[in-house]
């Protein structure tokens, strides 16, 4: 799956590990998700659209 | 939402979740830990041959020691308060390690499952006698490698 998380988060200055924080999840799981390996759990989606204020859709897109 | 995280006390050891601090946690890590290994080296010794009342105290202590570290483990996991740990994600489950456990646990299961019917099967065939304790600390020992090599092989394609 295809996201703007890297971009969304340079945009606001956020280090992977501060981003992580925000999610309670571990920074290898930002990583992760961040490169498209991993695709993040529902509520892990949600939190992500919350901390960015934005919909899910507009986070991430199918290949 | 710019404000940085909330930030809470934590320690590499952590506090106990029954409201003690660390201090409170290695004294119930300790106590529980000897309390467990004593009492799983007297029932080693009790139910040993009976020989010499030497023969009895070795069994107890040699019993003891090698449990306790593990007995302490498992007494420091179940009284420890997660949130007080430094580096403990708030939510494990949604992390990618997470994800990387289930999949090395399933793997390791079917593994478990096509080795312990194959053996099965060579056993009837053959009539080989094989000891028990042996048998289990040999499958114990595979099933903790092969969860171990699954989860690196995990890590390594997503990271």
């Amino acid at each position: 799956m295809r996201n703007s998380l890297p971009e969304r988060r340079q945009e606001r200055g956020w280090s992977q590990q501060r981003l992580a924080d925000e999610l309670g999840v571990s920074r290898q799981t930002v990583i992760s998700i961040e490169k498209g390996r991993f695709d993040p759990s529902l509520p892990v989606a949600f939190r992500l659209a919350a901390v960015f204020e934005c919909r899910i859709e507009e986070l991430f897109s199918p290949e | 939402m710019t404000n940085a995280p909330a930030t809470r006390t934590t320690s590499r050891f952590g506090r106990a979740r029954f409201g003690g601090g660390t201090p409170a946690l290695v004294a119930a890590t300790l106590l529980g830990g000897a309390a467990i290994s004593s009492a799983l080296g007297a029932l080693y010794a009790a139910l040993g041959e009976h020989g010499t009342q030497g023969d009895a105290w070795l069994r107890f202590t040699v019993m003891a020691v090698v449990t306790l570290p593990v007995a302490a483990a498992l007494v420091w996991a179940a009284s420890v308060d997660r949130s007080s740990l430094t580096d403990a994600t708030e939510r494990p489950e949604d992390s990618v390690e997470s994800a990387w456990f289930d999949r090395a646990a399933r793997g390791a299961f079917g593994d478990t499952f096509m080795t312990v019917g194959l053996a099965a099967a060579a056993f009837s065939i053959t009539g080989l006698q094989v000891d028990t304790g042996l048998l289990l600390l040999g499958l114990a020992t595979l099933i903790g490698i092969d969860v171990a090599v699954r989860y690196l092989l995990a890590k390594r394609a997503d990271a």
